[in-house]
């Protein structure tokens, strides 16, 4: 009769617990990101703030991963482990929408999500058939960073006055080192690679689209051209060698224009005594400049189970998030592009925000093509072989990267 | 006849019967429309549906039987066939012939009707295998169980039963982790080489085009993928094996003979090949930087460690410094067990220490020797990580091996069925380079135990 009554007592205590423990859960919000380093330890500092200001409200979750897409549809195939919202590239969304992968945001709206916190034209970038299906996180593009004690040294400022500089001004600094003798040891420019040193300056060069009528089109002529002009580059002893590592060139005071991301600022701001700036990548021409920007967007993966108080959860996140995103500026030397963030003057003051600028805006593009990851892997394929090596002929490389799209296109990718 | 040859007859008439049976043969229509959306869901309906997850078990369930019947073990042969009737007989139940039509035309008219085109089942037709060959099927299943069954009133025959199923109880769990994520997988992996397949979608099948791409193509991407892949991976091979041979050999044999600190230069040897594979390659990438590496700074040079052809002598250096301590541990074991009274008497007749080596050592290791060309041959053509870590695809591929094309075209470009088909022939050549070898081992196996008579 004890042991019953011990036992008795014993269950409605637990389940008295566990009855408490549900009343007082907070909403578990899982969020991924493609952020890892440094910008994943800026991102994970805003996530515990926010976490810190709605504890025991709302619980964000952050995962950063390097490939979230093959994740993604694992989970959404799998149905368990589906993200709540996730950052990921703009140019992925198009296809992931066909795949059903995503749902449209238009549903946070009804929660903290406002579109006019927004830039129009990003936003126009996610919005398929009428449907939004994200929302505007940062601009990521590639810059030109530059080191102001080598330009004053080899007295260059010049060539600085516009923000811009061209491939012609590259070569004047080329010059100019090799009249000091020290072309050996210091460099004009590097090779940034892959897709961020081609499809602007592809499309300044040839005053063509490389996207028509969402096909890809390249004529290898033009792209030849745009080759040949880093091989001058190379072959005039102007751009860093194959085999030396221009970030350390440039951190140990040895290039002066160093072609990376405007997630490179992340580190270049942590270095002492460098002294430097950020522009936009060097163009062929100021009347014809063209900048290739990326950016990373909010996008909601599909999950018919995901309760209407995890989306307003989610809505509240990611207006915080925005409102919040300062520090991704200042800290991270990114470009947030929340609208009443980037008129603060603590962003205006930041060295790559300048991508930010009304003025600049017609000078960027946001490339946008179904088959985007495609189109990267077949430049990654093509490598930097035709820079270094003459005997290649510059014209192949644009035609085997059409040819291995067009392949893989038709292999069903 | 005896009973066990009548199951195995029967048994292997279910399993050619089974093969015809439960999908979907041909489906051909007039319109090409219609024909293309046919052809999608068809595969659709086939290939993915719930009671088609049972094939698999159904497959292995028939070759455990069969294994059991050669073995002269009707008991076991008859449990595991009865479990593969009612299996078989429970995926007919869900998946007639009339109730896959009806399906199809369902979720086809469904399609059709969002586009506004009313199609009549008339303009389609679909040609499933018909119901009287599941029929047989199932009644050639249950004949090998009536063949076989057991009399379970006689405690002989239950005492044997038991006797049997003991090892399979054991060697249960291996066998259903083997299914679950090696069998079932390289079965898909097998269909997914002649479909076309996203990863999101179903996979479509289009029969040989993918070997058809990549092998005869001249002018298609993937058909120079395929050929640089593989002759990079095979370079691989024969540049590493002989390395991964000969000095973990050349370690266990130096430092077996140390009177002190064996054990403590084993465990040093044996290291790297606990550090994972991006620890490694990293550490030598780092190393070997031409700008800021300790080996250039050193060495007060800039030299590109990592272009061809020195990047081949890299990829050789780093996989046998890395991979050197599991064949070394195999070697250490194989020397303590040859016999030392050998090498005594070959003292007494006055041999040398190559002698001794040649006609005492080699002789009494070639099995391990054996056994690691051929493990370390197959682990060497499912290189990855050391290439596309330390060279990537840089001087034109030059170290590009064929699981980087194959990971870049499954889970970048998402063509999964191309990737397929490129894994399927290394697998294909995997298979022929260790059939050869292991005919050399028996071979040489045969030869030993002859010389010895």
């Amino acid at each position: 009769m004890k042991k019953m009554l011990a036992l008795v007592l014993a269950l409605v205590f637990a389940l008295s617990l566990s009855s408490v423990a549900v009343a007082e859960a907070p909403i578990t919000v899982q969020f991924w990101t493609v952020f890892g380093g440094d910008d994943g330890a800026t991102m994970q500092a805003l996530v515990d703030q926010f976490n810190e200001e709605y504890a025991g409200q709302i619980e964000v979750v952050h995962s950063p991963l390097a490939d979230p897409y093959t994740n993604l549809s694992l989970a959404v195939q799998s149905g368990t482990d589906i993200p709540d919202i996730m950052i990921g590239h703009v140019e992925r969304v198009p296809k992931m929408v066909e795949d059903g992968l995503l749902v449209d945001v238009e549903f946070l709206t009804e929660g903290d999500v406002d579109f006019a916190n927004y830039p129009d034209y990003v936003l126009e970038r996610t919005n398929i058939d009428g449907y939004q299906y994200g929302i505007p996180w940062d601009f990521n593009a590639p810059v030109c960073y530059v080191n102001l004690d080598l330009i004053e040294k080899y007295g260059l400022e010049s060539l600085l006055e516009d923000r811009m500089v061209t491939f012609d001004e590259i070569k004047q600094a080329g010059e100019a080192i090799a009249a000091a003798g020290e072309s050996e040891t210091v460099k004009a420019i590097n090779y940034y690679g892959g897709f961020n040193s081609y499809v602007a300056r592809y499309e300044e060069l040839g005053q063509v689209e490389l996207i028509q009528d969402g096909n890809l089109v390249i004529d290898p002529e033009v792209w030849g051209g745009v080759v040949s002009t880093f091989r001058e580059m190379y072959t005039l002893g102007y751009m860093v060698n194959r085999e030396d590592d221009a970030s350390a060139m440039f951190l140990g005071g040895n290039l002066v224009f160093y072609e990376a991301g405007t997630w490179t600022n992340a580190t270049l701001m942590q270095v002492e005594g460098l002294n430097y700036d950020c522009i936009m990548m060097p163009v062929f021409s100021p009347e014809t400049a063209l900048c290739r920007a990326g950016t990373h967007t909010w996008m909601q993966p599909e999950n018919e189970d995901r309760t209407e108080e995890t989306d307003l959860a989610v809505a509240t996140f990611v207006n915080w998030m925005g409102a919040h995103s300062l520090p991704w500026a200042t800290e991270a030397g990114q470009v947030p592009l929340y609208k009443a963030v980037t008129e603060t003057e603590e962003f205006k003051a930041c060295k790559q925000t300048f991508l930010a600028d009304a003025g600049i805006s017609e000078n960027i593009k946001i490339f946008q093509y179904y088959y985007w990851s495609t189109f990267t892997s077949a430049v990654d394929h093509a490598g930097a072989d035709a820079i270094y090596d003459e005997s290649i002929d510059v014209n192949s490389v644009g035609a085997a990267i059409q040819q291995e799209v067009d392949d893989a296109i038709a292999a069903g990718v | 006849m005896k009973r066990t040859t009548i199951a195995t007859v029967l048994l292997l008439c279910f399993m050619v019967s089974f093969s015809f049976s439960g999908v979907v043969a041909a489906c051909t229509a007039e319109d090409t429309t219609v024909s293309t959306y046919v052809s999608h869901y068809y595969t659709l309906y086939s290939l993915s549906s719930a009671p088609v997850m049972l094939l698999p078990l159904i497959i292995l369930l028939a070759l455990v039987a069969l294994v059991s019947y050669v073995q002269k073990q009707p008991n076991v042969g008859f449990l595991f066939t009865a479990v593969m009737v009612v299996l078989y007989v429970v995926f007919l139940a869900t998946y007639s012939a009339e109730n896959r039509n009806n399906s199809v035309y369902n979720i086809l008219n469904a399609q059709f009707e969002e586009l506004g085109v009313r199609v009549r089942k008339r303009d389609f037709n679909i040609v499933m295998t018909p119901n009287w060959v599941c029929y047989l099927t199932a009644g050639l299943g249950v004949l090998t169980a009536a063949v076989s069954v057991p009399n379970f009133k006689t405690k002989l025959t239950r005492y044997h039963l038991k006797a049997e199923l003991e090892p399979y109880v054991y060697i249960a769990p291996q066998i259903v982790l083997f299914v679950t994520f090696s069998l079932v997988p390289i079965v898909y992996a097998v269909y997914a080489a002649f479909t076309q397949w996203d990863l999101y979608n179903d996979p479509v099948f289009t029969g040989l085009n993918n070997f058809r791409t990549i092998l005869f193509d001249s002018s298609n991407t993937y058909y120079g993928q395929l050929r640089n892949g593989l002759w990079n991976t095979i370079k691989f091979v024969i540049f590493t094996t002989p390395f991964c041979i000969a000095v973990p050999f050349a370690i266990a044999m130096a430092t077996r003979q140390l009177a002190r600190g064996s054990k403590l230069l084993q465990a040093v040897y044996y290291l790297p090949s606990l550090m994972s594979t991006t620890t490694v390659m990293l550490s030598w990438k780092y190393f070997f930087n031409n700008t800021y590496g300790a080996a250039n700074n050193l060495l007060g040079s800039t030299w590109n460690w990592f272009s061809p052809p020195y990047s081949w002598v890299m990829l050789v250096i780093v996989t046998v410094w890395w991979c050197n301590g599991g064949n070394m541990v195999i070697y250490q074991s194989a020397l303590a067990s040859v016999p030392q009274d050998q090498y005594e008497a070959a003292s007494i007749d006055g041999a040398g220490s190559f002698a001794k080596f040649r006609y005492i050592t080699l002789p009494n290791l070639s099995y391990p020797l054996m056994y690691t060309l051929v493990t370390t041959v197959i682990a060497q053509f499912n290189v990855y990580g050391q290439p596309n870590l330390l060279t990537g695809y840089d001087y034109n591929g030059a170290t590009a091996v064929l699981l980087m094309y194959i990971r870049d075209a499954a889970f970048t470009q998402q063509i999964a069925g191309i990737a397929s088909a490129m894994a399927l022939i290394l697998g294909v050549t995997i298979m022929c380079v260790s059939f050869f070898q292991i005919r050399m081992m028996r071979g040489d196996s045969k030869r030993a135990r002859r010389a010895r008579v």
